[in-house]
Order: C-alpha cells, then sequence, then structure tokens
C-alpha cells in the first residue's frame, strides 16, 4: 500500500513513475536579522538573482518551439516582471530599513503586490498576482543558486501550486515525466500543453502541497487520476504493468490507423485531420487520416502586413498537391474574438464574439476576401479542393460568396491562370441561427461542418475567454444534443454531408454519440486521430443508435453523461481511460 | 499615429487615448516598460487618478485603466523627446496587435 492516494483531474493521458520535485520552496522564509554591514552584500546577490532569472527566461524563450510561439509573450512578460525595476527597488529599500536577507525581502514585497492585484476588480488583472508570485519564488530559487529551470532533474515529476508554460519549456525535452498541480483546470494553457507535449498530468490535487514530500517516490496516475506517494512493491508492479498495456494500447492504435474506421455493424466513419500550416504535412502523412477535414487558414494573416495573393497560392497549392487525390476543406479566414488581425483591431468591438467575424468580416472587406478566394481557386487547380465558410446565420451569405465565385472565376478565365471551376462550397453549422434554418443553407451548400466548440459556446451563452462560466461548457446539455440531431436529420433527408471539426470530435464519449446521430465524418488534431479511428472500430452501430436515442430523451446533461460513460465502460473495460476526454466525466 | 508633444512644466507631454479592451495588459505593458528603460529621461504615465513609472511592468499594470480612456506620457530628461516619439510608435504597434 502507498503512503498516501491523492485524487486529481487528468488534463493529459498516461502513467509516470519516478520522483517527486517541487517547483518551488514555498515553506515560509524565517526572519533573520542581518548586520547593516550585510546589506549590501544581500543587495547584490539580489541583483544577481534577478540578472541569472532573466537569463534563464532567455534561454526558455529560445526553447519554445514554434508551433508554441503564442506562449512567448507569456514568458516575455514574466521576464520584464523578474527585471522590474521598481519591483527590485522596493525589495532593496526592505532589504536596507529592516536589516533582513534578501529571501524574506522579495518574499514580503511580492506578497504585498499580490494582495495589490488580488484586489483589483478586473478578473484578467487580479490572475497577474499568480505570474508575481510565480517570478518571486524563482527569484528566491536563483538566489540560493538552485534554480530549477538551470538544473532539470532527469526523471522527476513535478509538482507545484501551478506551473505556467514557461516551467514546461525550461526543461530538456524527456526529462519531465509528469506534472501534478494543486490549481488549474482542463482548458488552462499549461494543460493543452502537456497534452501536446505528451507529458502525463494531473491537475486540482488539493492535498499536494500538505502530503507530499520533496524527493520522494510516486506514480503519476493521469489515466484515473490518482497520485499515489510512496509506493510499496505491489503498487509498482501493478503500474508497471498498467504502464505497459498503455504503450501497448497507443501501439496497437498507431499500427491500425490506414485501417478504415467502422463500427461492427458495417457503420463507417471518416477519419479526417485539422491543419493549420503546411508545416503540419508529415503529421497528416503518419496519422492515418483520409483527407484535411478542416485548414484553417488564419494562420498567414497573423503578421505585420496581410498576405499577398500569391503567397497564400503557394501555402493552399502545397497543401492541395500533398495529399491529392484525398480531399482539402479550405476555412476561409475566421478571425475570431480571440484572435484579432490588424483590420479588425481597428474595430475596437464592445462584444467581438457576437461582432464582425468570420464570413461576416470577409464580406465587409472585399479586397481582402477576393484575395484569398482567387487564390483557392487557383490552388483548386493543383488538387481536390473544398471551401468551407465559417460563422453562416443565412443563406444570402452563401448566396453572395457564390455569386462572388463566380464574378472571380470569369476574371482567372480572362487572365488565362488555371483554376477549379467546380469546387464544393460548405458552410460552417456553429450559430443558432443556421442550427434552426439548416434545411433551407442545406439548399445552398454541398456540405457542412460542425464547429462544436463555436456552436456550444452561443448555443449556452457562454464567453469562452471567462473562465467562470467554463463549468457550463458541457456538450451532453440537451441543448446541444438536439441541435446536432436536428443537423444530422435534415443533412441526410438532404443528401448533406456532415463533418463535425471542433473538440467533441477527438472526446471517446462525444464520439460514441456522434456516431449514434449518424455523422458522415470527424475532423480532429491528427495527434488524436490513431485512437478515433481505433474507438470507432470497437463501437457497434445499433448500439450507439440506441445511446443517442436515451440521450436525446434525457433533459439531464448529469445523466446523460453518466448513460454514455457506462456504456463506453462496458464496452472498453481498462481501456476507457486510455482515451483522452476533453469535457468533465463522472466520476472526475 | 501621430500624437501631440507639449512642453509643460513638468517635462514633455504626450496623450494617448488607450484604446486596448480592458486596459494595459501584461503583453502591452511589458512592451511599453521595455521601450521605456531605453531611455535615459524619467517617464511616468498619468492615468486618472494615479501615476506610474513607465519603466515599471507592475507599476504600469497597477494603473487600473479603463478601456478607451485616455493616458498622458510625462518625460523629463535629456531624451525625453526621443522618448515619448519612441513610445508613441511602440504603443500603436501594441495597440494594433492587442488579442
Amino acid at each position: 500500500m502507498a503512503r498516501a492516494v491523492l485524487a486529481g483531474t487528468p488534463v493529459s493521458p498516461g502513467i509516470a513513475i519516478g520522483t517527486l520535485h517541487f517547483l518551488h520552496d514555498t515553506r515560509r522564509v524565517r526572519r533573520q536579522r542581518i548586520h547593516p554591514r550585510e546589506v549590501a552584500r544581500e543587495q547584490e546577490a539580489l541583483c544577481r538573482a534577478s540578472v541569472a532569472l532573466c537569463h534563464a527566461f532567455e534561454q526558455t524563450l529560445d526553447n519554445v518551439p514554434q508551433e508554441l510561439a503564442e506562449y512567448r509573450d507569456v514568458i516575455g512578460a514574466q521576464m520584464e516582471l523578474a527585471r522590474d525595476p521598481k519591483l527590485l527597488a522596493a525589495i532593496r529599500d526592505y532589504i536596507a530599513e529592516r536589516h533582513v536577507r534578501a529571501e524574506l525581502a522579495i518574499d514580503r514585497i511580492v506578497e504585498d503586490r499580490c494582495a495589490k492585484f488580488r484586489k483589483m476588480e478586473d478578473p484578467y488583472l487580479r490572475d497577474r498576482a499568480q505570474d508575481i508570485r510565480a517570478v518571486g519564488l524563482r527569484l528566491r530559487e536563483c538566489l540560493k543558486g538552485s534554480d530549477a529551470g538551470r538544473n532539470p532533474d532527469v526523471g522527476s515529476v513535478l509538482a507545484a501550486e501551478d506551473v505556467s508554460p514557461a516551467d514546461f519549456m525550461d526543461r530538456r525535452p524527456g526529462s519531465l515525466r509528469a506534472v501534478v498541480t494543486v490549481e488549474g483546470g482542463p482548458t488552462s494553457h499549461s494543460a493543452i500543453l502537456a497534452r501536446s507535449l505528451r507529458i502525463p498530468t494531473l491537475v486540482g490535487v488539493a492535498e499536494l502541497t500538505d502530503a507530499a514530500c520533496e524527493g520522494e517516490p510516486v506514480i503519476v496516475d493521469a489515466l484515473e487520476g490518482r497520485l499515489l506517494l510512496d509506493p510499496d512493491e505491489m503498487d509498482l508492479a501493478r503500474y508497471v504493468e498498467r504502464q505497459e498495456a498503455y504503450q501497448q494500447w497507443e501501439v496497437h492504435c498507431w499500427t491500425g490507423v490506414r485501417l478504415p474506421a467502422e463500427t461492427t455493424g458495417g457503420r463507417v466513419v471518416a477519419v479526417e485531420a485539422n491543419l493549420e500550416n503546411p508545416r503540419d504535412l508529415p503529421a497528416f502523412g503518419e496519422c492515418g487520416a483520409e483527407g484535411i477535414g478542416l485548414y484553417r487558414t488564419e494562420f498567414a494573416y497573423f503578421r505585420e502586413r496581410l498576405p499577398s495573393e500569391e503567397e497564400l497560392y503557394l501555402e493552399y497549392s502545397k497543401v492541395a498537391a500533398a495529399i491529392s487525390p484525398a480531399q482539402v476543406v479550405f476555412r476561409t479566414l475566421d478571425s475570431g474574438a480571440d484572435k484579432l488581425i490588424r483590420a479588425q483591431a481597428a474595430l475596437r468591438e464592445q462584444n467581438p464574439a457576437l461582432g464582425l467575424r468570420g464570413i461576416r468580416f470577409s464580406l465587409r472587406y472585399p479586397d481582402i476576401f477576393r484575395g484569398q478566394l482567387r487564390a483557392l481557386l487557383r490552388a483548386g487547380a493543383t488538387g481536390n479542393v473544398a471551401l468551407l465558410l465559417p460563422m453562416i446565420t443565412g443563406i444570402d451569405e452563401m448566396r453572395q460568396v457564390r455569386a462572388l465565385l463566380m464574378e472571380l472565376q470569369d476574371e482567372l478565365e480572362a487572365e488565362g491562370v488555371p483554376y477549379a471551376a467546380d469546387v464544393p462550397l460548405g458552410g460552417m453549422i456553429e450559430t443558432p441561427a443556421a442550427v434552426l434554418i439548416c434545411d433551407a443553407l442545406a439548399g445552398e451548400c454541398d456540405f457542412f461542418s460542425i464547429g462544436t466548440n463555436d456552436l456550444v459556446h452561443y448555443l449556452l451563452s457562454i464567453d469562452r475567454t471567462n473562465r467562470h462560466v467554463g463549468y457550463l461548457n458541457d456538450p451532453m446539455h440537451p441543448a446541444v444534443v438536439r441541435a446536432l440531431k436536428q443537423i444530422m436529420d435534415t443533412a441526410r433527408d438532404r443528401g448533406v454531408r456532415v463533418t463535425v471539426c471542433g473538440e467533441l470530435a477527438s472526446d471517446p464519449y462525444a464520439l460514441t454519440l456522434l456516431t449514434g446521430l449518424g455523422v458522415d465524418a470527424v475532423s480532429a488534431a491528427p495527434r488524436f486521430i490513431p485512437a478515433i479511428k481505433h474507438l470507432i472500430r470497437q463501437l457497434d452501430a445499433s448500439s450507439c443508435d440506441d445511446l443517442a436515442e436515451c440521450v436525446l430523451k434525457s433533459a439531464d446533461a448529469g445523466a446523460s453523461r453518466r448513460m454514455v460513460h457506462d456504456r463506453l465502460a462496458r464496452q472498453l473495460g481498462d481501456e476507457l481511460p486510455f482515451f483522452t476526454a476533453s469535457f468533465r466525466t463522472p466520476g472526475q | 499615429m501621430e500624437y501631440d508633444i507639449k512642453q509643460t512644466p513638468d517635462g514633455l507631454a504626450m496623450s494617448v487615448p488607450l484604446s486596448m479592451r480592458s486596459g494595459l495588459h501584461a503583453r502591452p505593458a511589458a512592451k511599453i516598460a521595455q521601450e521605456a528603460q531605453r531611455y535615459e529621461s524619467d517617464i511616468r504615465i498619468l492615468g486618472a487618478e494615479e501615476t506610474a513609472d513607465a519603466k515599471s511592468m507592475l507599476d504600469i499594470l497597477t494603473l487600473d485603466t479603463t478601456p478607451d480612456a485616455s493616458v498622458t506620457f510625462l518625460a523629463q530628461g535629456e531624451d525625453a523627446r526621443q522618448a515619448l516619439s519612441g513610445l508613441a510608435v511602440c504603443l500603436d504597434a501594441v495597440q494594433q496587435s492587442d488579442g
């Protein structure tokens, strides 16, 4: 028996066995007076610690992989805090006035500043208290010359109140076995990062700092949500076996990637990949996806200047040619509330999620849109290309784009530039309006793609950046299930193909439900695809239909989740926790 | 965007409308502090009620600005004018990439 077993929420699956190391020494600092002669020495030590920490952050910045570039700013801001002249001056003064060690001065001044931030009205600024605290703790480590950032422990399990993206990227790849934290949730930056780096991670381990000891052996079960402290031989033997089973399962998923995703009872779901950059093409090639169900085109627009038609054509044709004859669905520019581009920033909308985004933005700025559509039509001549329009709320938007496409085709014809004349045009179903009129939209669209992330947010009226309402983000909410049912039924009647391309596509519970509702295709990030195909192959078509019917009758999201969970648990047994669930499930 | 720089008894002053969605956030505050640190001059930011040291990101963050508020940059020293022009360029860049 282990000394203790703590519960936590798994946010990145896997099992790890290692030695627990706390990221920061959070013990209270002892108050110890120093001689006035020592003041200058302590102040110099502080200065050196600040320089050392900034240097460590700079190295971290160099280690940030290209695909995680968005975290550079988070780390940059922490670096700025580490050398903030006012903060350092306040700590120096505290040392001189109170005759205390630098360590204590850092602790007191940082706590004081944190307290100020915690009292602020703006929730964003309140959260910055965590950044300041994290920097203060690392300054103290640097003071002792034991900054974790510079001394990564091989094979360690990292324990902390909370981790920031910098804490992950400080480490040499492979040196970190698992992460366990007191704070955090499944949608935090760190959870997303842990999943992409495939580091088993538990969050919400409430008793962590009280119960666990520095340097003790632990087992992290980030499949079932358990942290075993000081395990005995039997625990170790059991988990070594479980770890092997998980690794074998992963290998098994990967060896089957070329097989179709067909349920017993013969229902085939096409499994496609979400991409956003030609750099992802190798990952696409390996994962067994049957096409690109969603190619996000925003990447090229997140620059200082707008991309030219030629640059866009090069990008699109490269992707289309690489995967031909498989199809790539390009979604036109969907600059959203949380990813503003320059022209949109100029609008300064009060509520961008309900503002000029997606197709609305493109139709308002035809010069930007025409360039993109011309590039896409031209890329159509190099492969199998389809177009998808985001944020559709009415048939008029579809018609306007069709008219524009006709005009651009005439233009290209006159110029003698090769293009595709028969590019399928689809609509994203992600607004409540689109769900309610999907029968009318079926007459205008060659295919539907359900953007489940936005659909859930708009249906349940939740702002994705507001963590106070994150608990409402529930795909088993009856409103979501009924909307999905309505779209799929209408599409089937009208002969329109439906793809689901949000986070739901990779969630085992939602995937089972979608299969029962009769989805034609799902599209997810390449790393999820082997497991998605493996799961579908173990499902039974009529059992999924039956389950979907039960869930549709349920008005209680909790009961629906339990139903799906119980069914899957019976079907998959010990294998169920191996799948990455992106939503809360019973027992978590 | 061009901002007016005026001579005042307290130094050179430049008034800037802040149009970031929720005042000054960590990333723009860090950029402003970095820029301000490049100059010798003493640079302050006057908000509605408080004053912040433009070279301190922490100070800028505590300047509890509201969306569409206006703040004044006040610079005193040899390179005050260069500092204000530099900050004007920096502000334009961070406001445009705010997101």
